[in-house]
């Protein structure tokens, strides 16, 4: 599994510098007709050597340091470390070869448009797990003095007492995490432009990947507060039904004919990956790297998300 | 009747909330934003044209300065009716000044006579 996890991350990485759009090479915004000339072949070699040497490197420790968790895990870091920094080489490589897109903006003065009713979908998930905490609190002498926590395909496997902790720890954790998509969902339509084609398909990954952590982390608590079992098949399948057609929804409207390329000047963007720009007031702008948004970093709200991020991720650490 | 268009350039001499002010200005005098409508809100304005909040924000205080815009507190910029005030010896003589200017460049770029009086008399027409 761990191999073939490795595989999908180098053909994944393989795929990167072509992966922001036609006229995108290592984030470099480049002529028509670029690819093909022999500084592009000579950048995507050296960026594909540099990717593979690692590669080959955590693959063998994969194999036969199996037992010893450090060097798998230093070996696959050591792998994306020098695939990010190889692209930035190339990126800088490429820099003077880049054709800066015309910064001429058209705006018409349209009154702006209304929030998605599909932006609505993300209360859902988080009254699904309030109402499963109030339900618990309703109940609570009712409940089990163990339940399982945690359920594989194949039966229980981790039992837990019935303590504020278990019982709401994982509630909180989903409610967290919903509340911080609900919040990038709001912000992705905020705070990108309007003329961004790809707002609404990005909106709707987040909203898909709402349901799903409130679906995966709330139906073991639903099922100890109503006594109703969800097959564990179902929360695991469920969810994904929501979260892959929205993927290939977004997917499939990045490839269509693009826009013209969102007029960022090309000295905001830090290796072709950080956008940092004091004077643009989005938060989320088109990435050049890759498939979708990335945050301007100069925008205050970036660091309210990052913010955001850390603090769920220490309540993961803590519950 | 369609929405004004923007067009900002960032590579203009001209700063950008003076490009902001001039273009908003012409929808302003021609009426086609006529008193009552609500302009965009600073930031998603600024997102679109991916300018600093401030700098939209500069354009609506001077749009609003000089009678165009009512910026009062918990509303977004709203266009007002406006009294043309009459102009004072030496704005017109600023205006004329202005005018020949722009005049000279056009003869200057080979536009005969005749077509920059009626370019100028369709314009000021068209703005009454």
């Amino acid at each position: 599994m761990n191999v073939l996890l490795s595989i999908v991350s180098l053909l994944f990485l393989f795929a990167v510098p072509s992966s922001g759009g036609a006229n995108l090479f290592f984030g470099v915004p480049v002529p028509p007709g670029f690819r093909s000339t022999e500084v592009a072949r000579r950048a995507l070699r050296s960026y594909l050597l540099l990717c593979a040497i690692p590669w080959v490197a955590s693959l063998l420790a994969l194999t036969f340091l199996r037992n010893l968790l450090v060097f798998r895990v230093a070996s696959q870091l050591a792998f994306v470390v020098v695939a990010v920094a190889g692209y930035i080489v190339q990126n800088r490589r490429l820099k003077p070869y880049a054709v800066q897109p015309p910064l001429v903006r058209e705006l018409d003065l349209s009154p702006p448009e209304r929030l998605p009713w599909f932006t609505w979908l993300g209360i859902p998930p988080l009254l699904w797990l309030a109402g499963i905490a109030l339900c618990l609190r309703l109940r609570w002498d009712r409940l089990p003095a163990r339940f399982p926590v945690y359920i594989p395909p194949e039966g229980p496997e981790q039992w837990a007492d019935r303590t504020a902790r278990w019982v709401y720890g994982g509630l909180l954790l989903g409610g967290e995490q919903a509340a911080l998509l609900f919040g990038i969902v709001l912000a992705v339509w905020y705070g990108s432009r309007r003329s961004e084609s790809m707002r609404k398909p990005a909106m709707l990954v987040m909203l898909a990947g709402e349901w799903l952590v409130a679906l995966n982390l709330g139906a073991i608590r639903f099922s100890l507060a109503t006594g109703i079992a969800i097959p564990s098949l179902a929360v695991q399948l469920v969810p994904l039904l929501l979260v892959i057609p929205a993927v290939v929804y977004f997917s499939v409207a990045f490839y269509k004919p693009r826009d013209p390329l969102d007029p960022t000047p090309g000295e905001c963007w830090k290796g072709g990956i950080v956008y940092y720009n004091p004077n643009d007031a989005a938060l989320f702008v088109r990435r050049r790297d890759a498939i979708g948004f990335t945050f301007n970093l100069a925008n205050r709200w970036s660091w309210a998300i990052f913010g955001g991020s850390l603090a769920v991720l220490a309540s993961m650490l803590v519950v | 009747m369609a929405a004004p268009v923007l067009r900002i350039d960032p590579a203009s001499p001209a700063p950008i909330v003076r490009q902001i002010v001039d273009q908003l200005r012409v929808p302003l005098v021609e009426g086609s934003l006529r008193p009552g409508t609500v302009l965009p809100p600073v930031r998603r304005l600024a997102t679109d044209l991916a300018v600093h909040f401030n700098t939209v924000a500069e354009a609506y205080r001077q749009l609003a300065s000089e009678g165009w815009l009512d910026l009062r507190q918990g509303r977004g910029a709203t266009v007002v009716e406006r009294e043309a005030p009459a102009p004072s010896r030496r704005e017109l003589s600023g205006y004329r000044q202005r005018l020949r200017e722009l005049v000279s460049q056009m003869r200057a770029h080979g536009v005969p006579s005749s077509r920059i009086a009626a370019e100028l008399k369709a314009i000021a027409e068209g703005i009454e």
